[in-house]
This record gives C-alpha cells, sequence and structure tokens, in this order.
C-alpha cells in the first residue's frame, strides 16, 4: 500500500529509515523545520539548515525512491528571539520559491508566550502573503490544551484561508475545535508522549476521516517512523477497507498538499483486475 | 536504588501513556455499543479490568498492587 509521510525530520534519522520506509510503502516525506534541541543563535545557521532540508536531503531520499518536500519556519521554541525570528522571516520568501518547499511551518506554539503568539501570527501572514500551506505545531503534554485554543485564538485573529492550514499534534481534547473551525488536524504518532496508533484510529472512527492527517513525526528523541505503519496496521485490522487506509494514510495528505501545486503526487484508487 | 522523586520523575510519562491506552480502550468498547446498541455477550474482561483500575486508585500504601491484579487476571 503506498503511504505518505506527512511530517519526518529526515534529517535526524539514518538511511535505513528512509530505506525501510521504501520497502514498506512511503511514496513521499515532507519534513518540516524544527527545534535543533538546543536555541540557534545565529540566522545564517537557519538558511544553511533550509539549505540542508530543501537542497540535500531529497537527494538522499531519492536514493530509496522516495520523494522529499520540506517546509521552513523559526521553531516555536526559538521565537522568544524576536530579533532572531525577524530575520529569518525575512529570509524564507527565497527558500518559499524552491521547487520541494510546500510552505510555512512547523510554526506554532511552545510556552504560548506573547512573542510565540507574535511569531506565529507574523509566519502565518508571510504563508497567506505568499498563497503557502501552513504547518502549525501544538504544545504537548499538560500545555496542550491551552496552547491549542491559543492557536486558534491568534488564527481567528488574522486574515486566513482554514483549508491551507494543518494543525499537528492534536489529541482527543483538542481535535474538535481544530476540525469545527475549519483547519486540517495532524495526529503524531509518538511512543510515549503523543497520540498512539490505536488513539489515532479511534479519532479516525469518532470523527469521520475527512480533513484529517495521521504522522509519526520522528526526530532525534524517542519515536519511531513505522508507528505510522503499525497505525495502517490497526486501522485495517478493525475491518477498514484498503481504499479506506489509502484515503487515510495515501489520500488526505495529496488533498491537503496538492492545494501547492509543487505537490505532484494525486490521490490514488484501487481497483480490481 | 532510585528515591521516590526519582521513581516518580522516571517513569510518570510512560506510566501516563499506559493509563491513557486504557481509557482509550473503554472508550472504544463504549463507541461499539453505542453503534451496536448492545452491550458485549461476557464481559468477565472487562469487570476484571475496572477491579484492577479500582485497586489502582486506591492510595493505601502497599508494595503488592501487582501482584493482587495478577491475581484478578488469573481469575478472568
Amino acid at each position: 500500500m503506498q503511504i505518505i509521510q506527512p511530517h519526518y525530520h529526515a534529517i535526524a534519522r539514518t538511511a535505513q529509515d528512509y530505506e525501510r520506509m521504501a520497502m514498506s510503502g512511503v511514496v513521499a516525506v515532507c519534513e518540516p523545520a524544527f527545534w535543533a534541541g538546543f536555541d540557534r543563535r545565529y540566522p545564517e545557521t537557519f538558511i544553511d539548515y533550509f539549505r540542508q532540508i530543501s537542497e540535500f536531503e531529497p537527494t538522499r531520499a531519492a536514493q530509496y525512491g522516495i520523494r522529499h518536500y520540506s517546509w521552513v519556519a523559526v521553531n516555536p521554541k526559538e521565537a522568544e528571539n524576536k530579533t532572531l525570528t525577524q530575520e529569518v522571516l525575512r529570509a524564507m520568501p527565497e527558500f518559499l520559491r524552491m521547487p520541494n518547499v510546500l510552505g510555512v511551518g512547523e510554526t506554532g506554539l511552545h510556552k504560548s508566550t506573547p512573542n510565540e503568539c507574535d511569531a506565529l501570527a507574523a509566519h502565518v501572514e508571510l504563508a497567506m502573503a505568499h498563497e503557502q500551506l501552513v504547518l502549525i505545531h501544538t504544545p504537548h503534554l499538560s500545555d496542550k490544551a491551552h496552547g491549542t485554543k491559543r492557536v486558534l485564538e491568534v488564527l481567528a485573529g488574522l486574515k486566513v484561508k482554514p483549508e491551507r492550514i494543518w494543525i499537528d499534534h492534536v489529541e482527543e481534547q483538542t481535535v474538535r475545535s481544530v476540525l469545527d473551525a475549519g483547519y486540517w488536524a495532524g495526529m503524531t504518532l509518538y511512543p510515549v508522549t503523543k497520540c498512539s496508533p490505536k488513539r489515532a484510529v479511534d479519532i479516525l472512527e469518532r470523527y469521520g476521516i475527512e480533513r484529517l492527517l495521521v504522522n509519526s513525526s520522528a526526530d532525534w528523541g524517542p519515536s519511531d517512523p513505522f508507528t505510522l505503519q503499525e497505525c495502517v496496521l490497526e486501522y485495517r485490522r478493525r475491518g477498514h477497507s484498503l481504499q479506506d487506509a489509502v484515503e487515510v494514510f495515501h489520500n488526505n495528505p495529496c488533498r491537503f498538499l496538492g492545494q501547492n501545486p509543487k505537490w505532484d503526487i494525486p490521490p490514488v484508487r484501487i481497483e480490481a483486475c | 536504588m532510585l528515591t521516590p522523586q526519582q521513581v516518580i520523575d522516571t517513569y510518570f510519562l510512560e506510566s501516563r501513556c499506559v493509563l491513557l491506552e486504557v481509557a482509550a480502550m473503554l472508550d472504544r468498547y463504549e463507541d461499539a455499543m453505542a453503534r451496536s446498541g448492545t452491550p458485549a455477550e461476557k464481559q468477565e474482561k472487562l469487570d476484571g479490568m475496572r477491579r484492577a483500575l479500582a485497586l489502582l486508585a486506591d492510595p493505601t500504601p502497599s508494595a503488592t498492587r501487582t501482584e493482587r491484579l495478577l491475581e484478578i487476571f488469573a481469575e478472568i
């Protein structure tokens, strides 16, 4: 079955991940800009990082037949540095013109501070001005409900197209508010700290599959890209058809990401011979 | 050996994850029951889980919770 990994931090992973993903049906990965594990001090560091994910990483993925796309942004954890954020934002339009960059992300909130909210608004405004998609990170664990509410409040104060915005890391307590506001919602599967494959399938069954994305993020922390395949298996073993699985794990990413003309992977339909 | 605080800090997230899976399983059962309109015919496993959860919620000091849960599950 063909699978799209919509949120994947490839630079933190080995080529073995690419090989195994290719062998398990992954045809494309999307790499949002994220936190390096420490706060970067210089805009040039971001610019080189953006070059890495928009120029170099696609060549690594291509060795395994996987398409690689990326997103650019200042991570919310680093948005407290207002000067740095403004300088990186000024450099971002150059990358938004790159052939495999799909939009602005992951921006969002971490501690939901005023500076973070300002940075989120600035990122979204930049994206809308350049007709880009937006990928928004929501906080983890105890900050999630409040942070997601703040994200929705910030967006409500901006002129946005909800269908072009994906709010990620939703869980049971936040998914409804995101969908009700008209945005796409992403479930990120982590071994311990975020949504689990079984809980993600529960959410798909409860809310339906429209405007829902599933990803396994996978970064330098405790994470596993194959929680996505685990979720496919859980979905299928509950009796959902192969085509329904394709709709969730391949076609929904195509529908959202395909709003950017650079994304040229169409939804697929399985036909019996 | 770990201090009491180290035990909490080391195992909180892992235990949180396990509890969320239990909560999700119970929600899943309720959803399934709502769809079918009837409860499961055989409820012994569910009853055992509820007894286990009640035992875990008891704050009385005891270092035999695991052993007692195994005894509950052995009866199912």
